[in-house]
């Protein structure tokens, strides 16, 4: 199984740019299972890029968590 | 059977812990505000009190609620599901309570679509916020009570950012949680830290050996005979799971659950019935006459949830199969079902880009010839479609929606309902305000011309339909049906 661990900084101040994000959900299809965390940004902003993807259809599974978390073993690893 | 305390409570609102009346159809009308009654007993008739045992649990349950319990008492997790009048002596001790919907927000067809027609909050999200906003729940959640949604709506979280915090929501689950949802609930009883939001993708949805077999009855007997859809429509997410068909050792055992347990019918679910055990979108008699006999044995009262117009042409065309069928469901030529269809458009330009293997194996450009003769067939066997239509289609032109209105018009001989539908889309959602757009003159029309179609059948198929149900409610409902005919000539709309 591919697994990928995505790093989003949601803070105020344009993080994450749309390009980074888009290119982000390309690379998340590659993968059968992705465990994102969410530095930072309210709930509002962060449901915002979730349905950003859910309309991108990605089709792996998302395992979403706010606030940091280290990289599991057998991860690959991308902020952004 | 566990007698409690639980760990995990499972539960929903009234509209969708009922069993109708024994009638699925009368729980649409929760998705809609009143009409003519007042709200508590529009309420009482399409989604009545169930029986309950002296703890509260239902003896019947949505059939999304009776596999989360199962997968949580294989695990050996003391889950149960609980009716919501009855959460408060369990929330004392409860460390979980997951909650499963159909449409949370009304955001769904057709509760948005009656919402901008009436301007009126439909009766299913009035009922959820006074369920979440139990004192009950709150004070539970104060002292350390997780709560995990899911279910058919789950989707519809994303955007209520605001009541996701309010009502302390802890994780959104998206997708077949038959096989994840023992591991989030395994960490949330174990303090771990929780997912806020999970999306069950291909990889992560149950193989058919790791769906769990329900262990207590479901409303009306509802047993699940497939899972997924392989015509791709692109509006359609159940297209993007996995297609299992269940084995037939697998159905008896649920429908022995049921029997068991006093239900006296059968609701067989599927995306489309008619494709158990198919090659491919083909309907094959074997498989389906082998299932229909073994669902015989346990009950006289047998009905479908979805089948495809397609399919059904296909089945009668090459093997009579819908006759056949007909003739071992419906033994007295009084006798009749009702079943789910889609017809979407009446126009082959938009079935060509929406929904291209719609009607296989017909032509796409056949569409409205395959919905006419399904619709003739279905009335020779006494099959009543309930069809929906979409409207607001991404790139609809109003010429789209009049071919509809024309395809509708063309089925004016044929016994069945028909309803408009608002399209829900899903990236034009960001703002929210996507479901107070007002209908073009166009739809208007589509719209009217389906109630026209309606209020033509509805009196003769509500004589079947509710011949058995409460007698009280019986008089209620044809006092409401009564009520619209007159209103729809009074606006000359017939």
């Amino acid at each position: 199984m591919r697994r990928l661990f995505l790093k989003i900084n949601a803070m105020k101040g344009g993080n994450p740019t749309q390009e980074r994000l888009e290119n982000a959900m390309k690379l998340m299809s590659r993968y059968d299972q992705v465990l994102i965390s969410f530095e930072g940004g309210s709930v509002n902003e962060i449901f915002e890029i979730l349905r950003q993807m859910i309309c991108a259809n990605v089709t792996s599974t998302l395992m979403v968590y706010f606030g940091k978390k280290t990289c599991p073993e057998g991860y690959d690893e991308i902020s952004v | 059977m566990e007698e409690g305390p639980f760990d995990v409570l499972i539960s929903t609102d009234r509209t969708l812990m009922s069993n109708h009346h024994g009638k699925e159809f009368l729980g649409f009308m929760t998705t809609g505000p009143p009409v003519v009654l007042p709200e508590t007993l529009w309420t009482a008739i399409a989604a009545p009190k169930i029986k309950v045992d002296r703890l509260g649990r239902p003896l019947e349950a949505p059939y999304g609620l009776r596999k989360i319990e199962a997968a949580l008492t294989n695990a050996g997790i003391r889950a149960a599901v609980i009716d919501p009048d009855y959460l408060k002596k369990h929330l004392k001790s409860a460390k979980v309570l997951a909650i499963g919907h159909h449409d949370y927000f009304a955001m769904g067809p057709p509760s948005s679509e009656w919402w901008v027609l009436t301007g009126k909050e439909p009766v299913n999200s009035k009922n959820f916020r006074k369920f979440i906003q139990k004192p009950e729940i709150k004070s539970a959640k104060k002292s350390g009570l997780k709560i995990i949604v899911g279910g058919p709506a789950a989707w519809q979280w994303l955007w209520m950012p605001e009541a996701f915090e309010k009502w302390g929501v802890d994780t959104i689950v998206e997708g077949e949680a038959d096989r994840l949802i023992v591991d989030l609930v395994e960490n949330a009883l174990s303090g771990k830290p929780l997912p806020k939001y999970v999306r069950i993708g291909v990889e992560g949805s149950p193989k058919l050996e790791e769906i769990p077999l329900i262990k207590h009855a479901s409303v009306n007997g509802l047993v699940e005979v497939m899972r997924g859809c392989p015509r791709g429509c692109r509006f359609c997410s159940v297209t993007l799971k996995p297609m299992r068909c269940y084995t037939l050792e697998m159905i008896e055992r649920e429908l022995q659950v049921n029997a068991s347990e006093g239900v006296r019918r059968c609701l067989l679910h599927a995306e489309d019935v008619l494709l158990y055990g198919a090659d491919g979108i083909k309907p094959r008699p074997e498989p389906l006459i082998n299932l229909h006999n073994i669902v015989k044995k346990y009950f006289n009262d047998v009905c479908w949830s979805h089948v495809s117009l397609s399919a059904v042409k296909y089945a009668e065309e090459n093997s009579s199969l819908i006759t056949r069928l007909s003739e071992l469901l419906l033994p007295s030529e009084h006798d009749m079902i009702g079943v789910e269809v889609g017809i979407e458009t009446g126009s082959t330009r938009l079935a060509e880009k929406l929904m291209p293997t719609k009607a296989s194996p017909y032509p796409i450009n056949s569409w409205p010839e395959v919905v006419k003769d399904a619709f003739a067939i279905m009335h020779e066997a006494r099959i009543i479609p309930a069809a929906t239509i979409i409207i607001g289609f991404p790139g609809e032109s109003a010429e789209d929606v009049m071919k509809t209105t024309e395809l509708v018009e063309d089925l004016r001989e044929f016994r069945s309902l028909i309803v408009p539908m608002y399209f829900v889309p899903l990236g034009a959602l960001k703002n929210k305000d996507w479901y107070r757009t007002k209908p073009s003159e166009e739809q208007m029309e589509l719209m009217k011309t389906c109630l026209r179609h309606d209020l033509l059948w509805i009196s003769r198929i509500s004589d079947w339909y509710l011949k058995d149900i409460n007698p009280l409610a019986r008089i209620l409902l044809r006092s409401v049906l009564f009520s619209v005919k007159k209103l729809a000539e009074w606006y000359r709309l017939l």
